[in-house]
């Protein structure tokens, strides 16, 4: 066994563990007790109990702490018998895609999520929407967020790619999935503090460009369609 | 199929089991590839053109964030 071989097989024993919910102290029950403070007293616990509530603490020992940094480099290993199968899957996305130009209809799944997803994440656009995502610091609601949407607007307003730029706006807003909609409207409104050429709003933009559905309604399947397409296009053409 | 292992600060070897976006933060859910016992997570951020992952703020965002897992399992 070479060591990717042994590196997939251990990889492969650590999720079936995992999803499979053989980690009691991963359980929701369980989860919710400690956190209720149900579960918490160590005298009183059983046996099973005291063991998962130690591997809560070891959890949120090695969680909990600003220090702990490291670069998010992912080993990919891929199982040789999925290339095979990889094969096939790639034939049969060439065939759809061959139906739905004929049918005027964007595919998204032709797209490559891999290099979309690199590609999105090196415009201007996402960029700024990550950097400017502030964290409210709200002891009651841990993680929650609002946006420097005047500072985004100033990033992308005046870009060769504008495009891509709101693209990449939109996709990182909807990594945050709260008030995408009305974050992007924001942010067209601010744009209009930059530029005498600008939109309303996001709808406004998306209705420009004709992606509404038959009751005249924004698309936004269809947006997330066209644009992502429109960006690897761009992207290969820089390639070549 | 690709499969996705991280190194961690502790210079060990983690399989990502998850990511769930709230609130603005997308949450990593980490287990040790030799101990699924071994359980942590991490929040991935985009700072200086590098993606990273770092420790959460304190016990409540663990706790929120460990919420967020249990219920998708």
């Amino acid at each position: 066994m070479n060591n990717d071989d042994e590196l997939n097989k251990r990889f492969e024993d650590n999720k079936r563990m995992v999803d499979a919910g053989n980690v009691d102290w991963l359980k929701q029950d369980f989860i919710d007790g400690v956190i209720n403070g149900t579960k918490i007293d160590a005298q009183k616990m059983e046996v099973g109990d005291r063991r998962s509530y130690e591997n809560y603490e070891a959890a949120k020992k090695a969680s909990v702490g600003v220090e702990k940094v490291s670069h998010y480099a992912k080993r990919i290993i891929i199982d040789p018998k999925y290339q095979v199968r990889s094969k096939k899957i790639v034939a049969t996305v060439f065939a759809g895609l061959s139906i739905a130009i004929a049918g005027g209809v964007l595919v998204t799944n032709t797209v490559d999520s891999y290099k979309l997803d690199d590609a999105v994440k090196d415009t201007v656009g996402y960029i700024s929407a990550s950097e400017h995502t502030i964290d409210a610091h709200d002891p009651a609601n841990p993680g929650a967020y609002f946006y420097d949407t005047s500072a985004i607007a100033r990033d992308i307003v005046n870009t060769d790619d504008f495009e891509d730029n709101v693209y990449g706006v939109y996709y990182r807003f909807k990594e945050n999935r709260v008030n995408v909609e009305g974050s992007m409207d924001e942010v067209f409104s601010k744009c209009n503090l930059y530029t005498d050429e600008g939109y309303a709003s996001f709808s406004d933009y998306l209705k420009s460009k004709g992606l509404v559905d038959e009751n005249g309604n924004i698309d936004l399947d269809k947006y997330n369609a066209q644009a992502a397409m429109e960006l690897m296009e761009r992207e290969k053409g820089k390639a070549k | 199929m690709e499969k996705e292992i991280v190194t961690l600060n502790d210079g060990l070897e983690y399989v990502i089991v998850d990511e769930i976006s709230s609130n603005g933060n997308v949450y990593v859910y980490l287990s040790n590839v030799d101990n699924p016992d071994k359980f942590c997570i991490r929040k991935k951020i985009y700072n200086n053109e590098l993606h990273l992952l770092v420790g959460l703020d304190n016990d409540e965002e663990f706790d929120f964030a460990l919420k967020l897992y249990s219920k998708n399992i």
